[in-house]
């Protein structure tokens, strides 16, 4: 009987966890165990796993939003649109054809809604574009929003979108959030099947961790914690562990290593380059924990 | 012709330059003809509250006015962007600077 | 210091998260609070905020809710049914699949289904962006946005906190601004003065970074860098170099890799209380100076 699509989103709240690292290593793991999986990068504003797998990427599609065009010749200077646009993109004296200030429109298209008179068509602005890619063990599609754009979101939601038309492919589909705990997030989480949360052995960790856990209790997610850099020197874990009990959810650790973190320079999975360290073991781990919940399903 | 100043507060030609031109609590409206000046009012800002687009939506209202030239501190991209496209000239004026010495920066006389 | 009291705006931001710009604007400020200089601390990362930890906690709080969200809410005692919201959503966020139309988290409150709405049945309503949290540490006042979690809006919550700082009418006010190069961290940029782009020796970092700088120059704002943990991939050095060189931004210092950093954050104490000597403090404190040198000179 052929399994249903397991999801996982991959967050955690704080910035710098190692949310990529994880993510490339646990979607690695999982292909060199034999399974067909597609890792969707949708951390949109910085994405780098395309960079971290020295996978050579193509542009699927270019991700557009609306933007009004105005049609001079049916433009009566109303300034309604002006009057009415909720972000003051529009800027016109009265009698005067409007001109947008692009940086400022969020697409919603009021302005063409309410022209009286036809004069505003649909236009499409450039807001980013989605990418693919594969080294021959995963596949890999990723979403990228151009510097300055305001609608990053949508970016994120386009990514997730296009790349859902193709997760009845692949045994797991493995989700490397963006920072944070908003909209943009949310998105990313709303459709997993499993949850995992990288964080690390500091207070601002434990924090942002969370913060991060209360939002995956909200959407009744499952969670997974992954204590990255355990072992930092300096670092203390007891937060993390207290946390991750308060949510009633598994810890795991990954361990802080040179090794870690010259595969990460050198853009090289570590479960592939050195697959008896104790990273990549530690990584393995959490690989069969998620094979097991598969199974299971 | 109509020039508009960006003010931090209203205390008559002792009023300041503001240190945000968008968010300016009040504006001058000055009215100027052969170089000197024949009405001056001061007015409050009520685009300075609001949430995104506030120095688009400024130099509209102004523009709408009749206003051809905006006094105020630095502006950022978008007001700019407005003003150029508005047909307004913007002159820089530090924060701070008293509303009778930007007049006679300006070169007007009462 | 500028005329009439307006502060000098320094904002840290990074594009990579966990680069060290909470740790160098939490230093900034610290330095400056040694020196008698008046400042107030902004933590513009509002999903995920952690500068009162980094400068030792706040000795007293309070919080101000924040209600500037719009969203649409749907009146279902009205609502037909007849899909018309639904079509005419440019953020996806009506979603209908079987059973009742609603309205997610997506929303931008643009109010364009409430104009359409052939019955009446969509309203929109303000509710609860987040909240603003005024901390008073050791060293001088801390603003701090806390989003609700799952929101978008981040950047209006980031405008507003600066505003309130700004009312502090301190010399400086240093902003520590969230990872990424969306919404949020524009805002933090906006009307700056100062911008400090914090990379570390990664190409991953510097890719990030590079639309950081993007973002800097549209807004004529001036800029250093300070390299992070430069000692973990010496060799990458040059490439920074170079790249800093090209862009025309000085380099303001560079910080060796430190376990009193992360001792510090685990003792919930500022780096400049419980390690001023050590090599990372001593290294910021240069690149402080340099930093002073470059805004009164």
């Amino acid at each position: 009987m052929v399994k249903k699509t397991m999801i996982v989103s991959v967050g955690g709240g704080k910035g710098g966890t190692g949310k990529s690292f994880i993510s490339i290593n646990i979607a690695s793991a999982l292909a060199m165990k034999g399974h067909k999986v597609l890792l969707v990068d949708a951390d949109v504003e910085s994405p780098i796993d395309h960079m971290l797998l020295s996978i050579r990427r193509e542009k699927i599609l270019d991700v557009f939003g609306f933007e009004p065009v105005i049609v001079p010749t049916l433009c009566t200077g109303c300034g309604k649109c002006v009057e009415m646009c909720p972000a003051h993109a529009l800027v016109g004296k009265k009698g005067d054809i409007p001109t947008l200030i692009s940086e400022l429109c969020e697409g919603c298209a009021i302005c063409m809604y309410v022209c009286d008179v036809k004069a505003i068509e649909e236009g499409k602005r450039r807001l980013g574009a989605i990418y693919r890619g594969s080294n021959g063990e995963l596949d890999l599609i990723q979403g990228e929003v151009n510097a300055g754009v305001k609608q990053h979101i949508y970016v994120i939601l386009y990514t997730l979108r296009e790349a859902s038309k193709v997760f009845g492919h692949y045994d797991f589909v493995i989700i490397d959030s963006a920072p944070g705990t908003g909209a943009g997030v949310w998105l990313t989480l709303r459709e997993a099947n499993l949850v995992i949360a990288v964080t690390e052995p500091t207070p601002l960790g434990a924090r942002d961790l969370e913060i991060f856990l209360n939002l995956a209790s909200k959407l009744n997610k499952d969670v997974v914690v992954v204590l990255n850099k355990s072992g930092l020197p300096g670092g203390r874990r007891e937060q993390i562990v207290r946390i991750s009990e308060k949510f009633s959810a598994k810890l795991f650790n990954v361990y802080y290593s040179y090794d870690a973190l010259r595969t990460y320079i050198d853009s090289v999975p570590i479960v592939r380059m050195l697959p008896k360290s104790k990273v990549a073991l530690s990584i393995f781990r959490i690989a069969d924990h998620i094979e097991k919940l598969y199974n299971s399903r | 012709m109509k020039i508009a100043v960006a003010l931090e507060n209203n205390n008559g030609l002792d009023s300041i330059v503001a240190y945000r031109f968008a968010r300016a609590p009040f504006f001058a409206i000055i009215e100027v003809e052969n170089g000197k000046v024949k009405k001056l009012e001061i007015i409050p800002n009520s685009y300075g509250g609001g949430a995104r687009g506030v120095g688009p939506a400024v130099a509209n209202w102004l523009a709408n006015m009749g206003v051809k030239i905006v006094v105020g501190p630095h502006i950022g991209p978008n007001a700019a962007m407005a003003l150029r496209n508005l047909g307004v000239e913007f002159r820089q004026v530090s924060s701070g600077t008293r509303l009778a010495e930007v007049m006679r920066i300006l070169g007007f006389s009462m | 210091m500028t005329i009439m009291g307006e502060p000098i705006e320094i904002v840290v931001a990074s594009g990579k998260g966990g680069t060290g710009k909470t740790t160098f604007s939490a230093f900034l400020i610290s330095f400056f609070a040694e020196r008698g200089i008046g400042v107030v601390g902004v933590d513009a990362d509002v999903e995920a905020p952690d500068l009162l930890l980094a400068l030792g906690g706040a000795e007293e709080e309070y919080r101000e809710d924040v209600y500037d969200s719009q969203v649409a809410v749907i009146d279902y005692d009205k609502c037909v049914s007849c899909g018309i919201c639904f079509d005419s959503c440019r953020y996806g966020a009506i979603e209908w699949r079987n059973g009742p139309i609603v309205i997610n988290e997506m929303c931008e409150g643009c109010g364009l289904c409430s104009m359409l709405c052939p019955v009446g049945a969509i309203n929109v309503k303000t509710i609860k962006t987040g909240s603003i949290v005024f901390g008073k540490t050791k060293y001088c006042d801390v603003v701090t946005g806390e989003l609700e979690v799952g929101r978008k809006h981040s950047g209006r919550l980031v405008e507003i906190i600066k505003n309130k700082a700004r009312k502090f009418d301190p010399s400086y006010v240093v902003v520590d601004a969230a990872a990424g190069t969306g919404c949020p961290v524009i805002s933090s940029i906006s009307g700056s003065d100062f911008l400090v782009v914090v990379v570390e020796p990664t190409q991953y970092s510097i890719r990030t970074a590079s639309k950081i700088v993007e973002i800097g120059k549209i807004f004529g704002v001036r800029m250093g860098v300070v390299i992070n943990k430069y000692d973990m991939n010496r060799s990458f050095l040059n490439h920074i170099y170079e790249w800093a060189s090209k862009l025309g931004i000085e380099i303001l210092g560079e910080i060796p890799f430190d376990e009193s950093v992360i001792r510090a954050y685990s003792e919930m104490r500022s780096l400049m209380d419980f390690a001023p000597d050590s090599q990372a403090a001593r290294s910021m404190r240069r690149a402080a100076e340099r930093l002073l040198v470059m805004l009164n000179g």
